[in-house]
């Protein structure tokens, strides 16, 4: 999904290849957080869009790239009023999103991790896990 | 009796630990696993510890987050106490629903109605 093109809205266009560490994905985090100010996302989209991209880039680090600091994270994110976009690819295998667990279910409420993915999805407009696995994007864009 | 660190603010009656949160953002997992040793280290060494988490004031949580407040309710409940959240307004209440720990957690309005059920 791409954003519509107005010439006279604000627009925030990253992308850059980070390290995998918490410095990096905190700057990233810094960055994205400007641009939603930038553009006039309200409360409401701030707070899913800054959810989806900790957990995503969490993910990214943690199990992506097995906590190997040495490796790196290609993060892309477009916005502009109403809409965000972003992409989070990572060095590792990549996974099945169909194998993940789900949290929800009763024998799984108890379980401490596993609730990333989970909450991506119910924040995001669309999620894609794209093959290996080790590629997520993401789209926001409510409609009015 | 109470205790403040750069994130948490700890205070203890004899009867109940209370923690409040001193930051806003509960997304960092080295916050969260700072946050978590302090909540841990409160209520560990008690029988029938209870235990008051008041959300007030929290804007934004992660999945990690979560996952820390399973750790503390594991920890009370094989203690056998009890653990009470209160004042999660908002977008932080549908993360609790989105994820049905709403139905794991004993999850109050108010900071006096959680005390209430804890006593």
């Amino acid at each position: 999904m791409t954003s519509p093109r107005n010439p006279s809205e604000p627009r925030v266009e990253f992308r850059e290849t980070i390290l995998s560490n918490r410095d990096a994905i905190d700057r990233v985090l810094e960055l994205c957080l400007e641009g939603l100010v930038t553009c006039g996302h309200d409360e409401t989209a701030t707070f899913a869009i800054r959810l989806a991209m900790e957990e995503t880039l969490a993910n990214a680090m943690n199990h992506g790239n097995g906590g190997d600091s040495s490796k790196s994270i290609i993060v892309e994110f477009e916005l502009a009023p109403g809409f965000f976009r972003a992409a989070i690819e990572d060095q590792g295998p990549g996974f099945n999103p169909d194998s993940v667990p789900d949290p929800t279910a009763e024998e799984n409420l108890t379980i401490a991790s596993g609730r990333g993915l989970t909450l991506m999805k119910a924040f995001m407009t669309e999620v894609i896990v794209v093959p290996p696995g080790n590629r997520i994007e993401m789209t926001y864009a409510p409609q009015d | 009796m109470s205790a403040d660190s750069k994130l948490l603010r700890l205070a203890d009656d004899g009867d109940i630990v209370e923690a409040t949160f001193a930051v806003d953002t509960i997304i960092d997992e080295a916050c969260i696993q700072e946050i978590g040793r302090e909540l841990q280290a409160a209520v560990v060494e008690r029988q029938s510890p209870r235990c008051l988490v008041n959300f007030l004031g929290v804007q934004h949580l992660s999945s990690a987050a979560l996952g820390m407040l399973i750790d503390l309710n594991t920890t009370i409940q094989e203690r056998e106490g009890r653990l009470a959240l209160a004042e999660i307004e908002g977008t932080i209440f549908d993360v609790f629903k989105i994820t049905k720990l709403d139905r794991v957690f004993s999850i109050h309005g108010t900071a006096a109605e959680a005390r209430a059920e804890l006593r």
